[in-house]
């Protein structure tokens, strides 16, 4: 059984002879064909390629030498990454022409290095710029727990990948909470890794100041075990005793009643009473909106000049406006951020862990894509970062965890730490596993079958 | 947020013919709606007092 199985133990069951890398890579392709065109997550597959590399990793076998701990794993990169020899498109017809990538991403190749096997480019937002996975060029990626649903974005075939069954362990970006987002709605693991401890090189930009590459996995020890192959970095020690604070006021507001019940559980689990605030979380949204625009515009003008017409229309309304934002507006915001950064540092003196909601709600209907903000109706697209965008701005590691028994659509929990301690997101993440209130939601019978 | 003196349509056209940009008409409705909730944002940074020392959060390093 390959469909859902982890990338650690896949890679066990390479490395003991139980199964060879080549059929597992037959029934991830054959799985992939047959169940994709449902959800749409996948934009391209390397399946020759993908078949020679796990043919090369059974002659390793074969020959009995030491296989790398991932060997033989399959993963899939969010469709921003350079895959050598492979055109990166970054969701948009806008580069199709550009030339073939000449070498892998840098967390790409160090995937590679340890043994794992890239599969396929998965949809997202047209340059990363969306909560929805609505991709005018590529199509809609759907949740697969309910394809009527939003998967989010703007990685959203990389979260829906995991959440099928399709690929234990994909790629994606996060810049206001593209990894985050639809880690929630999707029900899987995901890492925004501290700003810049994951090397960029490679990887489609969108928003300088604040992208950050990091991953999706069906398990916690996945999650992990990719994370410091891809820091290129001994795995840390967990720490213990961990201080945890909930986070109120902002965080608080417009919470689905079984998304506050769970957070309510996780809270009285870890015997906390009260709740911590981030100062000035709406302008902390406010400038990380504005720094996206700036920067995206920015960046874009240039072919916005020349071809505006081969754009998503609305990626290429936002790009515009964000391209025309004043300059002391994007200073100001930036300037901002300074003094939140010393703001989110100094609670970090009282506390390692911070708990909030990642998306207020189950996954918004496609057909309704709307959420109730202070009891009305709102635009979901423009909403569901309400809780990852103020986060996005001091550059924080963030962990997504999926909820447990929530008795409803996935929901997902935001576990933040100070810079450069995403050990102490896996410990804390690791006890709410052991206690039954975070993992992978599974789909249900119908829908994995 | 102060009302502007001018419509956000004439903003926008102002913004873009500064910029030497010739905005599809396809485009400008669009802009001009994602320019209002910029505006909306871009009030809530500008309206925060900082002290003169808080410099930008830029990262070049010579």
């Amino acid at each position: 059984m390959t469909r859902f199985a982890s990338a650690l133990a896949i890679a066990q069951d390479i490395r003991s002879g139980k199964r060879s890398a080549s059929s597992v890579m037959q029934t991830v392709l054959a799985t992939i064909d047959q169940h994709d065109s449902a959800i749409h997550s996948v934009t391209h597959l390397f399946a020759q390629q993908a078949m020679q590399q796990a043919h090369a990793v059974d002659a390793m076998l074969a020959r009995k030498e030491a296989l790398p701990p991932l060997a033989g794993v399959p993963f899939g990169v969010k469709d921003l990454f350079d895959i050598q020899g492979h055109v990166t498109t970054a969701g948009s017809i806008v580069l199709r022409n550009t030339p073939p990538a000449a070498q892998d991403a840098a967390i790409v190749a160090r995937l590679r290095a340890a043994g794992a096997i890239p599969v396929a480019t998965l949809n997202m937002d047209e340059f990363a710029y969306g909560f929805a996975t609505d991709n005018a060029h590529y199509g809609i990626t759907r949740n697969p727990h309910d394809t009527s649903r939003m998967a989010g974005g703007s990685s959203g075939g990389s979260a829906a990948a995991v959440a099928a069954g399709f690929l234990p362990l994909t790629l994606g970006t996060d810049t206001n909470g593209s990894i985050r987002v639809p880690a929630s709605l999707c029900g899987v693991w995901g890492l925004k890794p501290t700003l810049g401890r994951l090397p960029r090189a490679g990887a489609y930009p969108f928003s300088a100041s604040l992208d950050v590459v990091g991953h999706f996995a069906g398990t916690l020890d996945d999650l992990m075990a990719a994370f410091y192959i891809m820091a290129d970095s001994p795995v840390e020690p967990e720490p213990q005793n961990l201080r945890a604070a909930c986070l109120g006021g902002w965080f608080a507001q417009n919470l689905s009643p079984a998304l506050a019940a769970a957070i309510s559980r996780v809270c009285h689990h870890l015997g906390l009473s009260g709740t911590t605030e981030l100062p000035q979380t709406p302008t902390a949204r406010a400038a990380s909106f504005l720094i996206t625009a700036a920067e995206g515009g920015t960046l874009h003008l240039p072919r916005l000049r020349a071809a505006a017409e081969d754009y998503d229309p609305a990626t290429r309304d936002r790009l515009l406006a964000g391209a025309m934002l004043p300059a002391s507006t994007y200073v100001q915001a930036q300037r901002f951020r300074r003094w939140f950064r010393q703001q989110v540092h100094a609670l970090f003196e009282q506390v390692d862990v911070l708990i909030a909601p990642a998306v207020m709600c189950e996954a918004p209907r496609l057909d309704d894509p709307t959420i109730m903000l202070d009891g009305k109706p709102a635009s979901a697209r423009a909403n569901l970062g309400l809780y990852t965008q103020p986060i996005s701005l001091p550059g924080l590691p963030v962990l997504c965890l999926p909820l447990s028994n929530t008795g409803t659509l996935p929901l997902g929990l935001q576990l933040v730490a100070a810079p450069g301690r995403e050990a102490a997101l896996f410990s804390l993440a690791r006890k709410l596993e052991h206690a039954g209130l975070a993992g992978r939601c599974p789909l249900d019978t119908q829908q994995a079958a | 947020m102060t009302t502007p003196p001018f419509s956000d349509e004439v903003l926008v056209t102002a913004r873009a013919q500064s910029m030497e940009l010739a905005l599809p008409a396809a485009c400008v409705a669009g802009v001009i709606a994602n320019t209002r909730v910029l505006q909306n944002y871009a009030a809530l940074v500008r309206d925060f007092s900082l002290p003169d020392t808080c410099e930008p959060a830029g990262d070049y390093t010579p």
